[in-house]
């Protein structure tokens, strides 16, 4: 267990203290079954009182004191406020006991602790430490990685991507090296000539044709290195850029390959718009740094390193006033860096608030155009824009004044190298301290080339912060595991759709049962209905059969075989869910329809479109099955949407099909069409039905009636009404609703 | 209309002279906090609205005021110490009218600026807080405004 999280983030225990484990375990000879922890007190300031349930008492403990109080003698009364929260313990007549504070991180336990103290301890299926570390970490592990990479791991595995790319990144680096190199040479040659040449022609110590003809081999020797110089540019931005482009796309196709293999249990947890960026901005921003922040980092120290050589050794005097304040410089850039970073964050946080007014208003355009709030929109925006704007402007404000004076200071050095220079420039040869004007211009051209590494390495921080915490968020992704228990031995098999729940016990958070015990038969070939109240573990019933979580406890068979034991994608391709909304990919009408069994030909899928009777109105559409459906098929009636996925379903010809409150929001007209559909489909199914209206479930072999996570009842149509149970005031209540409405 | 507090702070009623548990539900919380409250019963059927605590007499108000500090209680951040970004968070040290605390804001949930200055945080686990006047701290807030 990672203790940190309770270290830094909640700062409490990561387990109930070992004293007070002791006393319950020794002193109370009893075992801690599960335990808590009030954060606060009365006044809502800090507190420590730690609440442990024992197999029959109940332990508080404050400081050294501590209070037992039999379960069976004591009730609980929740109050729940915005921040703060309280559990009353209550005697038999209902009076407070004890009344115990805690804030909202304390939530879940605290739900957790009520739920025992009524409904009992008897179906706890996990320790007392797992319950309060899960209770406690859960909405942190959300966010938070559930790995444990240090910073300097998640740059070595990063960078292992490059190891396909050997050849890549040693051509890479050959540019970049190379490209160093030859940058030193003008500033170099340009002195010899001055010193050599020219000054000695000057003099009359060289005569001009000998003069020339150096002259033209130097300029000749400047342009081959311009060329050189040019080659070693192309080639390290050529390779670089695609061997990074290259480690995005193997990142990317890992990333959502390994998405594709993770647990509902995962999707739950995070936002759709974190893994997005997970798989877009993030690996867009690896890609930044492999192409270019690794060169272009190293590239500036070499070239610093060179230069600082190079700078000494031509005047070490001169070269020393040039290169001592550079740490000093890099220094005040990245801070500049820092400060910028958080003015970036600010203007990200503008612009995110007026892309947003657009992607609130155009999808709701129907809307602001018959409220006639056109107006109201416009200056919704311009006050974003202007915010915006102004964001932008502190921007511009703080790296224009930034910027010139660190030229400013730069300058000032090479003012005092000047001044430094000049007397030596001035003084005769033979003195010692002379400077020549040759080697004074190298010194001078070199001079010039400092400041672009500066400034590459004072973004240093920045980008390799930027990168290595994209990198992190994509491994945290690779590196999560299915959780799904998986037999050893999986099968593939062709279903007959036999369906078989064995006293399955289910829960969602190891405490609370949706499912208690459900236990039934479905035959092949049988359709069977599920009804009951809202929550009351319908559809949970069905998302155990297509495996997205396991059970608890229990067991479901398929054809008499554990599910545990079928390969997943072979059952998963057995069995159809109809939803309520069904779900479109972009794409067209044929692209969804074939979604699942891309095999099915032509006149297959018109007839699956017949029997769903969809096929007519598909050719409504001036592009008939090549019509396009937008986002979530939007730019399709519910009732459309619905036809196709019945469509879709029968072409994939499950054993089993799963219609969960298929017809429910339909008009009269839309769900006779669907009933007819359906009545198709379900023809050599075994189908489980779910649905509020009753009415669609006459033609059932059996209905189950699912109350609180219990079947209640069983029997068809005619032998539920008949007992005058839960089915019954179901059907009750919606005659009478119906009677109502047609009155 | 006649209320009383119990020791945990749960509210009571008086209706045809029994004593009903009931919850306050303020209407508009944010915007007219005093006004408007809808009075139900522990299935969450609405018995009565109050429309002002005005209305009531200064022993019931008072009661009522008191559930109602409890009930809409965040804690009052008066200074920022330290704010650091971890991998998919913001992780916040702040002083506040109860005491150091420390919270955490997914990075893609920002703290909230109202028209009177108010910010309010609301953390991964729901807890809220909220910073009217910064005795320090306001530079280090400042970026994540």
């Amino acid at each position: 267990m990672n203790t940190q999280y309770f270290d830094r983030y909640l700062k409490q225990h990561a387990t109930l203290p070992k004293k007070i484990k002791e006393v319950v375990e020794i002193k109370c000879a009893d075992r801690v079954i599960f335990y808590a922890l009030s954060d606060l007190d009365e006044h809502f300031e800090k507190n420590e009182k730690w609440i442990v349930v024992g197999s029959k008492e109940l332990y508080l403990f404050q400081g050294e004191d501590f209070k037992v109080y039999a379960l069976d003698s004591i009730s609980v009364r929740e109050n729940l406020g915005k921040v703060v929260n309280n559990l009353a313990l209550l005697d038999k007549s209902g009076n407070v006991l004890e009344t115990l504070w805690f804030g909202q991180k304390q939530n879940i336990l605290f739900a957790q602790l009520k739920y025992l103290l009524e409904e009992g301890i008897e179906n706890i299926n996990a320790t007392a430490d797992e319950l309060y570390q899960d209770g406690l970490l859960k909405p942190l592990l959300k966010n938070q990685a559930s790995t444990e990479i240090k910073e300097n791991q998640v740059v070595w595995r990063l960078l292992s991507y490059l190891k396909p790319y050997k050849k890549e990144v040693f051509q890479g680096s050959i540019g970049a090296v190379g490209l160093t190199i030859v940058s030193l040479f003008p500033a170099y040659l340009s002195g010899k000539v001055l010193d050599k040449v020219i000054e000695p022609f000057q003099d009359g110590r060289l005569d001009g044709k000998e003069a020339m003809q150096i002259g033209v081999l130097f300029i000749s020797t400047l342009g081959l290195i311009y060329l050189a110089k040019q080659f070693f540019i192309w080639l390290r931005l050529k390779k670089m850029s695609i061997m990074g482009e290259k480690v995005a796309r193997d990142l990317r196709a890992d990333l959502f390959k390994h998405i594709q293999t993770l647990d509902m249990d995962f999707f739950a947890s995070k936002h759709t718009g974190t893994i997005i960026s997970r798989v877009s901005s993030d690996t867009d921003r690896i890609w930044d740094f492999v192409a270019f922040g690794v060169v272009e980092v190293s590239i500036a120290f070499l070239t610093l390193i060179g230069l600082s050589g190079v700078l000494i050794s031509l005047d070490w005097r001169l070269g020393l006033l040039m290169t001592v304040p550079v740490p000093i410089i890099i220094f005040a850039i990245y801070r500049h860096g820092e400060r910028m970073k958080r003015m970036f964050l600010r203007c990200w946080r503008r612009w995110s608030e007026l892309t947003a007014i657009v992607g609130d208003t155009v999808p709701g355009i129907q809307v602001v155009k018959s409220f006639n709030q056109e107006k109201k929109e416009i200056r919704r925006f311009s006050n974003k824009n202007e915010a915006a704007l102004n964001e932008f402007n502190e921007v511009h404000e703080a790296w224009t004044k930034f910027w010139p004076s660190i030229f400013l200071v730069v300058h000032g050095i090479m003012i005092l190298v000047w001044v430094m220079a000049f007397p030596r420039l001035l003084s005769p040869a033979s003195e010692v301290g002379h400077i020549s004007a040759g080697t004074f211009v190298s010194f001078l051209l070199y001079m010039t080339m400092f400041t672009q590494p500066i400034e590459i390495i004072g973004q240093m921080a920045r980008m390799l912060n930027r990168a290595s915490s994209s990198a992190y968020r994509v491994f945290e992704i690779l590196d999560t595991k299915p959780v799904l228990d998986t037999d050893e031995s999986v099968v593939k098999t062709k279903l007959k759709g036999e369906i078989e729940f064995q006293n399955v016990i289910f829960s969602y958070d190891g405490v609370r049962n949706v499912l208690k015990g459900i236990n039934f038969r479905i035959e092949p070939g049988e359709m069977i209905g599920l009804v009951g109240p809202s929550g009351s573990g319908k559809s949970t019933i069905t998302k155990l059969m297509n495996r997205f979580y396991d059970v608890t406890s229990g067991e479901i068979k398929l054809d008499g075989m554990s599910l545990k034991r079928l390969e997943i994608g072979n059952l998963r391709s057995q069995i159809a869910v109809v939803h309520q909304d069904p779900y479109l990919f972009h794409g067209t009408i044929l692209d969804n329809i074939t979604y699942g069994n891309d095999k099915a030909t032509l006149s297959q899928v018109i007839e699956a479109c017949k029997a769903a009777n969809a096929h007519e109105f598909i050719l409504k559409f001036k592009e008939g099955y090549d019509t396009k459906v937008g986002e979530r098929g939007q730019t399709l009636s519910g009732g459309e949407r619905q036809r196709i996925s019945i469509a879709r379903a029968i072409l994939n010809d499950p054993k089993i099909l799963i219609l969960d409150e298929a017809t429910s929001a339909v008009d009269t007209e839309t769900e006779r069409k669907i009933q007819d559909a359906l009545d198709r489909l379900v023809e050599g199914r075994t189908v489980i039905a779910i649905a509020h209206r009753l009415s669609t479930l006459r033609k059932a072999n059996r209905i189950l009636v699912v109350k609180d996570g219990e079947i209640e009842e069983v029997g068809t149509h005619q032998e539920l009404m008949k007992n005058d149970g839960e089915y019954k005031k179901l059907q009750d209540m919606q005659t009478e609703m119906f009677n109502l409405l047609h009155a | 209309m006649e209320f009383k507090l119990a020791k945990d702070h749960k509210l009571f009623w008086l209706k045809n002279k029994s004593w009903l548990e009931v919850e306050l539900k303020a209407c508009f919380p944010t915007s007219h906090p005093d006004k408007y409250f809808s009075i139900r019963d522990d299935q969450g059927q609405e018995l009565a609205l109050l429309e002002d605590l005005n209305i009531l007499d200064d022993q019931n108000k008072q009661i009522v005021e008191s559930y109602l500090s409890f009930k809409s209680f965040v804690f009052e951040v008066i200074g920022i110490y330290e704010i650091e970004e971890d991998y998919g968070l913001r992780h916040f040290e702040v002083k506040t009218n109860k005491g150091d605390r420390s919270f955490q804001m997914a990075l893609e949930i920002w703290p909230q600026v109202f028209e009177d200055g108010t910010i309010v945080f609301e953390d991964l686990h729901g807890e809220q807080y909220q910073a009217k006047n910064l005795e320090f701290g306001h530079k280090t807030l400042e970026a994540y405004l």
